[in-house]
């Protein structure tokens, strides 16, 4: 009988896999809790409201003016594109305004908004809890009879998701506003024929979905970077580590999410 | 009636993963005395802080503060306990984005049922006692490490708490700054009478504390002597070079100079 042995290189190839699956595991399981935590504190007195007015006025308008000039070239690219292959495929881009402006309703408005909350928002969340950790200032909150779930994450988590939901709707009208000027510009079609189509092509379904999707991303992205920021280590090195994971995840869990809601939404049509 | 014991630890086991801080240490600290908290760096002394006030829970073993013990706490009793009880951090902890005065108000606006203009006149009492009445609109990054750290005194006994606990109150101030620290620290402890917990790495400023003196070594080491003279004539090893390492290296500063 052979006996069962396992040689070193086996070892060598397995272990690393054994420690990377029982760390994600682990951070799966810490990420739950924090999320049950935070939830938790949706419905926990005290309400920080100047904390919330802060917040968002460093989400919704700080971000006001980045947002809305890359979305607006966004806008402009997505309906070039769109005329350009339409005309290779089919020699007729009478369709572009009408697709380009769902594809801007349904799409392109939240999600843009929301990768550009990622890296301006997320970045900034992270990088201040992490800091707030790293000096003690989470230890002084606590020691204040503080939960600083309540006072740093929940402003964070409301502020985010009512400034996402305002940013949407202003990114959407921006880059339709700024679609129909490239269609009446480049592709000759006048924005009466814009609006007509659009008012062919979108339902109002759409445009609740669109803000509904900004909801869910300003939901994540102080979620992803306020449990990076709690979790990082103390030190500068740490700082740093935990606001680019936090920028990476939102990100991600933004793509993801982004497709499941895309695809329950066909449900609904 | 007697009063409850304000510090008392009973056999506590302290362990981060593989490694262990504390074993089966027990301490207690009586209402208004003041112990000075020595070892070398990394012996767990800052924990022993973290564990009296409830922000760092013990392995096993109990922590008892006013006879409560935090293990028997609700989140929301436990929170509410923690804030009668004042601290002064290691890195001072100072609300970065919130001016002087608005870190010594905030305690006050959340914890006190005081009118605004009482909270802003209490701060400025506050302030004055620890001598930065005149940073009071400045950012805690816009004052010097002495001032941080008186600052942080003035957060701490903003609510005037019973229990103090200083985190290495003297770390990174020259001897003349420490000094006048640790004065004002024993001013405001008689002012408040106080308990108080210190921790620090300086053998003269714990002299200048306390009677009491408690030295952590190891998590099987943690000596404790209550008076000057059992701790400076004490025959530990560890100990004695503890106590004649600075004189060691004045003295080696003064031949090479």
């Amino acid at each position: 009988m052979k006996s069962a042995s396992v040689n070193s290189s086996e070892i060598r190839l397995i272990s690393p896999l054994g420690r990377l699956t029982l760390s994600t595991l682990r951070q799966g399981q810490n990420f739950l809790d924090f999320f049950a935590e935070t939830m938790a504190s949706l419905i926990k007195p005290p309400f920080f409201f100047h904390e919330f007015i802060k917040q968002l006025h460093f989400i919704a308008n700080e971000s006001l003016f980045i947002i809305l000039i890359s979305v607006c070239f966004a806008a402009m690219v997505t309906l070039l594109e769109s005329s350009f292959h339409m005309k290779l495929v089919i020699q007729n881009d009478s369709l572009v305004p009408g697709f380009a402006a769902l594809l801007i309703i349904r799409e392109l408005g939240a999600v843009v908004t929301a990768l550009l909350l990622v890296s301006r928002v997320g970045a900034g969340i992270a990088a201040e809890i992490s800091t707030m950790k790293t000096t003690e200032q989470i230890d002084a909150f606590r020691m204040l009879g503080l939960d600083p779930i309540v006072f740093l994450v929940k402003p964070r988590l409301l502020a985010s998701v009512f400034g996402t939901v305002l940013l949407v709707g202003a990114a959407n009208v921006v880059c339709i506003f700024c679609a129909m000027m490239i269609s009446d510009s480049l592709l000759g079609q006048p924005p009466a024929q814009f609006l007509a189509a659009m008012n062919r092509f979108i339902d109002f379904q759409d445009l609740l979905f669109s803000l509904v999707k900004g909801a869910c991303f300003g939901f994540v992205i102080p979620i992803v970077a306020c449990y990076f920021g709690f979790g990082c280590k103390d030190s500068s090195e740490g700082v740093g580590q935990a606001t680019t994971t936090s920028v990476v995840a939102a990100s991600i869990a933004i793509i993801f999410l982004d497709f499941i809601l895309s695809y329950i939404f066909t449900y609904f049509y | 009636m007697s009063q409850a014991t304000p510090i008392e630890m009973k056999s506590l086991f302290l362990r981060f993963g593989d490694n262990e801080v504390l074993r089966d240490f027990s301490m207690r600290v009586g209402e208004g005395e003041a112990l000075a908290i020595l070892g070398p760096s990394g012996s767990g002394k800052s924990s022993l802080l973290k564990l009296c006030s409830g922000l760092l829970l013990p392995s096993s073993g109990e922590v008892c503060v006013n006879g409560a013990s935090w293990d028997a706490l609700q989140p929301a009793e436990l929170a509410e306990r923690r804030t009668r009880m004042g601290m002064l951090f290691q890195k001072n902890a100072l609300f970065d984005s919130m001016t002087c005065i608005d870190n010594v108000a905030f305690p006050l606006r959340l914890r006190s049922k005081l009118t605004e203009s009482e909270v802003i006149q209490k701060s400025e009492n506050y302030l004055e006692r620890v001598g930065l009445a005149h940073a009071r609109d400045l950012m805690p990054s816009e004052i010097s490490g002495g001032m941080q750290k008186r600052l942080g005194i003035a957060r701490a006994l903003a609510l005037d708490p019973k229990i103090v606990l200083y985190d290495d109150p003297t770390a990174g101030l020259d001897p003349i700054t420490s000094r006048k620290i640790v004065d004002l620290i024993l001013e405001l402890k008689t002012r408040n009478q106080a308990t108080i917990l210190v921790v620090t790495n300086d053998v003269q400023r714990a002299l200048q504390i306390s009677k009491k003196i408690l030295i952590v070594f190891s998590p099987t080491k943690i000596l404790e002597f209550g008076s000057h003279e059992e701790f400076l004539g004490s025959n530990d090893e560890d100990v004695r070079q503890f106590i004649l390492s600075p004189l060691e290296s004045q003295a080696k500063r003064n031949l090479d100079a």
